[in-house]
């Protein structure tokens, strides 16, 4: 009996914590990370049973998650994936850095109930994505060997074509349309840091 | 001795006959069924004879009911078939139901459409008024299209993805003349010309957007709501709500409508030059012209095999369920589109975050709900149209919608979907004050073809056309004044709630307010409105609204007025088709206040003075009342022999179907959620039953739930019956004297519980009764109301009877003393 009752006073706060109601209301650093490509289907897919985790409301600064709780960690990052703007993934993540997002894990489509391959060889990123540290609002994120730092409302984007001389960055709309034209597999990752946010979970 | 068989038989078949419905005369009744189904199989008519009768089918359906309503079909009820589409059948519409008022020289209408149908009776009151009293909606697809035109825009793509290098070009040609008998080679133009280079700059422009300001969006818009916002989808599908013409002929659809096909083609060719040429469903399977390079007859067997698997599992699930909406979903699966819903559902749709109230620390709490842009404004633009003054808006109309629990797992998963999102977003955007909406739910009925089978959506339909206003309670207006009366209610956002002012000669300056309390959204509004109602009917005379006190004053009655019908509902800017289960089950508590204060203008004296001296008196809602004075000579030591019998919940118990039981004992808890985590994944019955004071079940409630591995918790609310708030006053005199009369006035004060339909009650020994004593000394009077309440949920009714007793001592003197 000694023994539990010191044990059952270690787990309260973890039970309050587990307890807590569902409306809570946080405040969080938020990472938006969203990767969108072209060629990811191998089927002319065009409805996805995806449903976005979390939607984020411009007006008030607030971002509404589908389900609770609110994933632990200093950042909270929000990962989706679109093909052709069809969403395929839309992931919570909750880190403390430094930890990698693990964005390159292969994904799977569930649409029309039933599964659908994602072309990870479409996928022309160029590494995970790593969050090293954050001070105050700022991120510092690593991203293909090189370091990032963006503060908050600051984005970082880049877009990739793969062609025949292999996977290259492009920097303009002709650039893209150009690759449309082609019918080259296209990938757009974007970071971006939305600062300190209200994140409301139902 | 045939004679007197003969006459026992007309004699029983008399008794048996179909109950007509007493009253004034109704008017005539339409029924307007879909595009999808006919009228046999929509209202459940069995077969029509050479000489124009039907003989029904067995069994529950709405045609049977009205039959034994008393509806009569070619006299008061008639049948429209809309053939074509609801542009083309709404004048169809309007030219009959013109001829059935001339037929049966009605002034008014009633409708009852379903499916497709409402389309049709609303296009038409778009043109011309119809003159519609009652508009009931079963399964609308007022907010989307419906499944006939999935069928068709499926069919459609699949022939401009046809259509060869050769074709297309010729298409191309800035002079060549499209025929539209068929529709195809100017879909596809379309879908070239406008929505492919549409898609593309979407594309570029949000998806694949090389500029870091871009990314300040946050996520990732979908392409139809992009396309919500351009120009090209203002001018050509927006406003292009005409036919098109070919050589002054009007095409078959809208223009709007074939743009809205030639978006999906553009969508679809896009990803298929990119994806391949992959189909999905059988339709891709039967359509994949190249055979795989190996052995053919092995290819020809696995082919074989996967096709026959495929109708057999499709099969076995028809059989297994029989729904009718699972056989719609498969004729769209069959075209190789999903069953979950209508193909412009799927055009325009996002995700917005929607407050629906807030925290203990007053902070927004939000949900996650899909909105339809495009359709949701061109319904508000339909229906503003429609319902200005001396348009075709009906005096009221109300919408039933099914909700099927998604039971059917993942070969037809859009059966639950469809049902619930399609049919319930069948609503407006913002409701007019008279509109009802009712969800019917049901785990397997509650489909596109099962709600006119069904005994509640039945009984819906018939109380609708039976009354339009069902008041709550009903208030006679004595001539005294000062006079007031206050009535506790509940403002509902789903539907009205009508209290109806009789008295003829006192309800001119007559004043309302009601004081609504907290509750429902944040912005919500409470409106008050008021109806005159006299033999021509009935006629708006004020309406108001405001945020928590509103009153309506200084009303003027048409001549010939009989009674005011007073209306009050919760409103809210944000309740739409896509929010509408956010505000179900959602009320605003509120104290409606009536008051005639001034006395009367001088003109109105008069009539008031030869009215009968009488106080305010409650007319109980029942006929069979008894004389209003009735002289109780005491002979016992009570009034009345009636005892307090009340019924009332007091146990919840729960059966959750795997194995786990729990009892809830607090009588207060007559609106419950329950959470429960489930054991493992699986389908479970989940049962909820409520009983009564007297151990008697009151309500019990059923859900049909599939547990997945990943989400074991499921939620469970249900309401059972909340006793009515009752308060007797018993007036008369303290002290009396024997041999004279004693007048005695029986004063229940009723507020109506949740649910209740109707609240009726009846007083013991009568409402206004006189008591004699014939010797002296201290005396109990006792008077008794029993209060009969109806109650309504969407799966069932209950009635239940509660008696309460309220009591008065009376000294009684000799006359000798008094004297």
């Amino acid at each position: 009996m000694r023994r539990i009752v010191p044990l059952f006073i270690l787990l309260l706060p973890l039970a309050a914590l587990w307890m807590r109601p569902s409306a809570a209301v946080d405040q969080r650093l938020v990472v938006y990370v969203r990767e969108s490509g072209s060629h990811l289907l191998r089927e002319a897919v065009l409805r996805s049973d995806i449903q976005p985790s979390a939607v984020f409301d411009a007006d008030t600064g607030t971002l509404v998650l589908r389900e609770g709780p609110v994933p632990g960690g200093q950042v909270l990052a929000v990962f989706e994936v679109s093909n052709l703007g069809l969403l395929l993934e839309s992931r919570l993540i909750g880190l403390t850095p430094p930890a990698a997002l693990g964005i390159t894990k292969p994904l799977v489509l569930l649409a029309d109930g039933k599964p659908h391959e994602v072309d990870s060889a479409a996928r022309l990123l160029e590494g995970d994505v790593e969050i090293m540290s954050v001070e105050g609002q700022v991120v510092v994120l690593k991203y293909g060997g090189r370091l990032l730092e963006l503060g908050p409302g600051e984005a970082f984007v880049e877009v990739y074509v793969l062609d025949e001389e292999g996977r290259r960055v492009v920097t303009s709309a002709a650039d893209i349309e150009a690759a449309l034209d082609a019918g080259l597999a296209i990938t757009r990752l974007a970071i971006e840091n939305l600062g300190m946010v209200e994140v409301v979970s139902r | 001795m045939r004679r007197l068989v003969t006459l026992i038989l007309l004699a029983a078949l008399l008794a048996t006959s179909p109950a007509v419905v007493a009253g004034p005369r109704r008017p005539p009744l339409i029924l307007v069924n879909g595009f999808l189904f006919g009228p046999a199989l929509t209202w459940g008519i069995g077969q029509r004879t050479s000489d124009g009768s039907y003989i029904p089918l067995r069994g529950s359906s709405l045609f049977n009911a009205l039959l034994q309503e008393g509806y009569v079909p070619g006299e008061s009820l008639f049948i429209f078939e809309p053939s074509g589409d609801y542009v083309a059948a709404a004048p169809d519409f309007l030219a009959f139901a013109a001829e059935v008022r001339r037929r049966t020289g009605a002034d008014r209408v009633d409708v009852v459409t379903h499916g497709s149908g409402a389309l049709v009776v609303r296009y038409a009151a778009l043109e011309e008024d119809p003159r519609i009293r009652a508009l009931v909606m079963l399964a609308p697809p007022n907010h989307g299209t419906f499944l006939a035109s999935a069928l068709y825009a499926a069919a459609i793509t699949e022939r401009c993805l046809e259509l060869d290098p050769r074709q297309r070009a010729r298409l191309r040609d800035p002079d060549y003349v499209f025929d539209l008998s068929d529709p195809v080679p100017y879909i596809w133009r379309r879908a070239e010309a406008i929505y492919q280079p549409a898609f593309r700059r979407y594309l570029v422009e949000v998806e694949f957007v090389p500029s870091p300001l871009a990314a300040a969006v946050g996520r990732g818009l979908a392409f139809e709501h992009w396309l919500a916002q351009q120009e090209i989808y203002e001018e050509n599908i927006l406003r292009a709500q005409e036919p098109l013409s070919q050589d002054g002929k009007p095409s078959e659809f809208t223009a709007a409508y074939y743009d809205l096909l030639a978006v999906i083609v553009a969508r679809t060719a896009f990803m298929r030059e990119i994806a391949g040429t992959e189909k999905g469903g059988v339709i891709g399977a039967l359509s994949r012209p190249r055979v795989p390079a190996g052995d053919l007859k092995q290819v020809l067997y696995d082919y074989l095999l996967q096709v026959v698997r495929l109708y057999a599992n499709r099969l076995w699930q028809l059989l297994q369920h029989r729904g009718a909406s699972l056989l719609a979903v498969e004729a769209a699966r069959l075209a190789g589109i999903e069953g979950d819903g209508p193909a412009v559902r799927r055009l325009v749709q996002e995700e917005v975050a929607f407050p629906v109230g807030r925290d203990g620390a007053g902070r927004e709490i939000f949900d996650i709900v899909k909105a339809n842009h495009f359709l949701a404004e061109w319904n508000r633009r339909s229906w503003e149209t429609a319902a200005g003054e001396g348009s075709g808006k009906p005096l009221k109309s109300a919408i039933v919608a099914g909700r099927a629990y998604d039971l059917f797992g993942e070969v037809a998963r859009g059966v639950g979907h469809n049902d619930r999102f399609v049919e319930v977003e069948a609503t407006f955007r913002r409701p007019h004050l008279d509109d009802h909406f009712f969800v019917y739910e049901h785990p397997f009925a509650a489909t596109f073809l099962g709600l006119t089978r069904q005994p509640g959506v039945i009984e819906y339909v018939l109380g609708h056309l039976r009354d339009i206003f069902p008041s709550r309670l009903t208030l006679e207006v004595g001539a005294r004044r000062p006079w007031s009366r206050t009535i506790d209610g509940s403002a509902s956002f789903l539907a009205p709630v009508y209290y109806r002012f009789t008295g003829q000669a006192s309800l001119q300056g007559l004043t309302f307010t009601v004081k609504a309390d907290e509750g429902g959204p944040p912005g919500s509004r409470v409106a008050l409105w008021a109806y005159a109602e006299g033999p021509w009917g009935v006629e708006l005379v004020g309406r108001t609204e405001g945020s928590d006190v509103v009153t309506l004053t200084g009303l003027r009655l048409p001549p010939g007025a009989e009674g005011l019908i007073v209306g009050v509902r919760a409103l809210h800017p944000d309740l739409a088709p896509a929010t509408l289960h956010l505000f179900e089950g959602k009320v605003r508590p509120f104290q409606l206040t009536a008051v005639m204060e001034s006395p009367l203008p001088a003109g109105d004296l008069e009539a008031e003075e030869a009215a009968p001296e009488e106080d305010v008196v409650v007319l109980p809602q029942p006929v069979e009342t008894q004389p209003a004075f009735i002289e109780v000579i005491r002979k016992s030591r009570m009034t009345t022999r009636k005892r307090e019998d009340r019924t009332y919940h007091v146990r919840w118990e729960w059966d959750f179907g795997d194995g786990t039981v729990s009892v809830d004992d607090d009588p207060a808890h007559t609106r419950v959620q329950v959470t429960h985590t489930f054991p493992s994944p699986g389908r479970y019955v989940v049962r909820a039953t409520s009983y009564s004071n007297e151990g008697r079940p009151l309500r019990r409630k059923e859900w049909t739930v599939e547990v997945s591995p990943g989400d074991l918790v499921r939620t469970f609310y249900v309401e059972t019956v909340e006793e009515p708030r009752v308060e007797l006053e018993l007036k008369g005199p303290m002290l009396w004297v024997t041999g004279r009369p004693a007048n005695f006035q029986v004063v229940p004060h009723i507020t109506a519980p949740p649910h209740a339909e109707r609240v009726t009650y009846r007083c013991y020994p009568s409402d206004e009764f006189t008591v004699v004593w014939n010797k002296p000394g201290t005396f109990t009077v006792r008077a008794a109301v029993t209060v009969k309440t109806n109650y309504v949920f969407p799966d069932q009714r209950i009635t239940t009877w509660n008696t309460y007793v309220v009591t008065r001592e009376v000294k009684v003197a000799t006359t000798s003393i008094s004297d």
